[in-house]
């Protein structure tokens, strides 16, 4: 016996008033669909019966303590944290300079300097980059024709509807670019 | 108290002293153990009282509440696989004294059992979502929000659960049958 769409109707809610017709006929004459609406009705009926499950006495109390804790923890960790950070730099510069030569430590003062300055440099560009970006973007709009618009953005489409149309119809560029 | 607030945690034992029944549920309705439960719960709160900051107040607490366990819950699912608790350790669990307990009591015990088994068998997200709708009467769009699911995908879960549910109740009864069966059978020499 064929139990399709009857056995998905059996865990839908919202049927037709036709549908539930033809699902009771259904179940009438099917027993395996039937035990699976029975069964579908138990496992309502268990979790409708099981009642709200509640913590032992003094559960306020055992979070308050728990919180406690956790704070106490959440507290200890951030110590650590900056007690490490410390250490390892302390430690760092004491091996620094117990074995870099004077020449050596100059060195490495020119260098953390020159590092810093060109991240600025770097930065800066970014900066000038980006604002002009932001310029060109402001202008161009209104400099351009709208002819030149409707020309650039047609043309976009067409080629956009090409590849698709392509990669659609053959399936071996599909595979390819999965 | 609102999010604005300071929080104290003597101020927030309001919050846990209010809701901790429903968030317990569900935590032990996901979990399977009282145990399990208890922690979840406690971390759930920890963790709204954290961030308390993020809580939006035109939605109700609770909802928020059972948001953070749930995902919580799934969490916990997902790092270690979930143990089937035998019916010793449950009644272990939860009756301290060993005095023979009432036949409707029992009978209850065993169905709670068997129902943790079945949502044992559900993926964690399935589970919450069946969860919230039968033991909240939350709706598609309240489970939706609750574990950041689209609408459809919420109706879906439920619906492939419910199938889940309802074929494992069939092939438990299917099993029983045929055990009932082969011991009827005369033996055959």
């Amino acid at each position: 016996m064929n139990h399709n769409p009857f056995e998905n109707w059996i865990f839908e809610d919202e049927l037709e008033p036709g549908e539930v017709k033809q699902l009771n006929a259904h179940l009438q004459a099917c027993p395996a669909c039937k035990a699976l609406k029975t069964a579908d009705l138990e496992a309502k009926r268990l979790m409708r019966s099981a009642s709200i499950s509640s913590p032992e006495a003094g559960f306020t109390n055992r979070w308050l303590v728990f919180a406690h804790r956790q704070e106490e923890q959440a507290q200890k960790k951030q110590v650590a944290i900056l007690f490490s950070i410390f250490i390892t730099l302390a430690a760092i510069a004491t091996t620094i300079l117990i074995t870099a030569s004077r020449q050596q430590g100059i060195e490495i003062v020119f260098f953390l300097q020159s590092s810093l300055t060109n991240f600025l440099h770097w930065f800066q560009r970014l900066v000038i980059t980006l604002n002009s970006f932001r310029f060109v973007l402001s202008v161009l709009p209104f400099r351009v024709p709208a002819i030149v618009w409707i020309f650039l953005v047609g043309n976009l489409g067409f080629w956009a509807l090409v590849w698709t149309f392509s990669i659609w119809k053959f399936p071996s560029i599909r595979k390819v670019l999965a | 108290m609102t999010p604005d607030q300071g929080i104290d945690s003597t101020l927030f034992t309001t919050v846990v002293e209010e809701n901790h029944r429903p968030v317990f549920n569900l935590c032990y309705r996901m979990l399977g153990s009282a145990e399990d439960a208890e922690d979840a719960a406690q971390e759930t709160f920890w963790k709204a009282y954290r961030n308390y900051h993020r809580y939006d107040p035109t939605r109700p607490l609770l909802t928020w509440l059972l948001a953070i366990a749930a995902h919580h819950c799934i969490d916990e699912i997902r790092k270690r696989r979930m143990k089937t608790i035998s019916l010793d350790a449950f009644t272990e669990e939860i009756l301290p004294d060993s005095q023979p307990l009432p036949e409707h009591q029992t009978e209850l015990r065993m169905e709670n059992e068997i129902l943790h088994a079945l949502l044992d068998t559900l993926q964690p997200e399935d589970r919450a979502a069946v969860v919230m709708r039968y033991w909240y009467g939350f709706s598609d769009e309240e489970i939706s929000q609750t574990l950041n699911l689209t609408v459809p995908a919420v109706k879906s879960r439920l619906f492939r659960a419910r199938k889940q549910l309802a074929t494992v109740i069939k092939q438990q009864e299917t099993n029983h049958s045929a055990e009932i069966r082969r011991q009827n059978e005369p033996q055959s020499i």
